[in-house]
């Protein structure tokens, strides 16, 4: 007898590979004509809408809720339904589960003649009319920020610059405030090469396809490596259903209004003016150090976007004085959305948070 | 523990696309970080960028000439249709707005204990 004679179960190790080929054809087909994933499916009320501003309700799910609301900044460049995929998947279903109340700022695609929108219109005008707006409704004059990736910059900024305010809470997901380790989209965005001012002007808002493409360019080799993994996991209708919801939601990345992309570029990207203290918004200076709000930090350690670099000045330089960081295994979307985010952070920032929601 | 080769005929191939994944993001990266990339990528997009623009320009004299619209005016038109659309719903939601939570629960819910 050979010993490489084949184990007793290979014969169904193989029926079972060749089902999963058979499997693989049926389903690849129907991909073609297959409408696109629902996504953000939780009930929500759009409670205002100004341009690409979008501020959405959910709906609570408990007999009694926190005292204080969540206001969750999305990510200016993609939609706000990464963190609401599916049920069962959603980060939003979670927090309502656990009696919170809570709200998003979302972004449409900005129209051309809000290629004018500056930094300033979202940190000093967006963000404190959906504050206002929460607070009425909600009868509260507290509330909770949490922003996820750009969405946590606006928010640190906004944090900063009004100490005073009715901040309860500050919440960051993936953060970058050292824009120096960024170090491939620093070097795309070199100020000696990369024209901004030109680019803007040609093109008024950045279209999405740019974004896209240089996301795209951080890993060269994934998106068509990923297409690999679809065909090879086609049998599997969950590993199907969550490609395409990710799928969707990396090809509805969104447009940047142009100004406000001119100064993200020069003051954070080229400058690093938001890491050196230098950042001026309206004319005032941000000062990470004048944070005063509880901040909670989450960054992923396998982040290839945001690296640990570039995130982790955030809790050194906050003044706050109750201020934590929390490393969490996991990219720069899986560390929030993934289906180990389930398990590895949600139940993390309902610990953290819950007792200073009361 | 993982399957050997023999209990996964495909393990090896799988194996075989992480790796081709890893190093040629690592090659990518590599050559993507150098200045001359940036330099030379950033140089081949400004050209389109420039011939984009005075084309545009250029279509637009003509157009204005023929007294018709640009498709850049066509388009803020739609968009501008879209906004006062948007706006329209936003004025519709002030005058009937969305009810506030009718039965909004009580905001007295506690942390469970052993969180601050």
């Amino acid at each position: 007898m050979s010993a490489a004679a084949p184990k007793p179960d290979a014969g169904e190790r193989l029926r079972t590979e060749i089902e999963r080929a058979i499997q693989r054809n049926l389903k690849g087909l129907e991909q073609f004509t297959a409408p696109l994933q629902p996504v953000g499916l939780t009930p929500k009320d759009v409670i205002a809408a100004r341009g690409t501003m979008q501020l959405y309700h959910y709906r609570p799910m408990t007999d009694e809720i926190y005292r204080v609301p969540i206001l969750i900044v999305m990510a200016t460049t993609n939609r706000g339904y990464i963190l609401d995929l599916a049920p069962g998947q959603s980060l939003v279903e979670f927090l309502l589960q656990h009696g919170y109340d809570v709200y998003m700022l979302d972004w449409a695609p900005p129209r051309r003649d809000e290629s004018r929108l500056t930094f300033e219109d979202y940190v000093l005008d967006f963000i404190p009319d959906a504050i206002r707006t929460i607070q009425s409704r909600s009868g509260e004059r507290d509330v909770t920020v949490m922003g996820y990736c750009m969405g946590g910059v606006l928010a640190c900024c906004y944090a900063a610059l009004e100490p005073e305010g009715p901040l309860k809470n500050l919440i960051c997901f993936t953060t970058p405030i050292d824009w120096t380790h960024m170090t491939l989209f620093r070097n795309w965005a070199d100020a000696d090469s990369f024209d901004v001012d030109r680019m803007v002007g040609a093109m008024g808002n950045v279209p999405a396809e740019m974004i896209m493409t240089s996301f795209d360019m951080l890993r060269p080799a994934s998106r068509a490596a990923s297409q690999i993994r679809l065909w090879d996991n086609m049998w599997n209708d969950e590993f199907v259903k969550g490609f395409r919801m990710m799928e969707r939601w990396g090809n509805e990345t969104l447009p940047l209004a142009g100004q406000y992309f001119r100064d993200t570029m020069k003051g954070l990207m080229q400058e690093n003016r938001l890491n050196d203290g230098t950042f001026s918004i309206g004319g005032r200076r941000v000062d990470l150090g004048a944070i005063a709000a509880p901040l909670f930090h989450v960054i992923a350690e396998h982040d290839h976007i945001v690296t640990y670099g570039a995130s982790s000045p955030l809790v050194q330089k906050a003044g706050s004085a109750d201020k934590t960081e929390l490393i969490v295994k996991g990219g720069h979307v899986s560390v929030l959305a993934g289906a180990n985010a389930v398990k590895r952070l949600w139940p993390k920032i309902d610990d953290w948070l819950g007792g200073r929601s009361t | 523990m993982a399957d050997k080769p023999w209990d996964d005929p495909l393990a090896m191939w799988r194996g075989m696309i992480d790796t081709w994944e890893r190093k040629l993001n690592e090659v990518g990266n590599k050559v993507m970080g150098e200045e001359r990339f940036s330099a030379a990528a950033n140089k081949a997009s400004a050209v389109p960028l420039a011939m984009q623009k005075a084309m545009g320009d250029a279509m637009a004299k003509y157009l204005a000439a023929m007294n018709l619209p640009s498709r850049e005016e066509v388009a803020a038109l739609g968009e501008r249709l879209g906004a006062i659309e948007r706006d329209i719903q936003t004025i519709l939601r002030h005058v009937a707005p969305p009810p506030a939570p009718a039965a909004s629960p009580p905001r007295t819910r506690k942390p469970r204990s052993g969180t601050p």
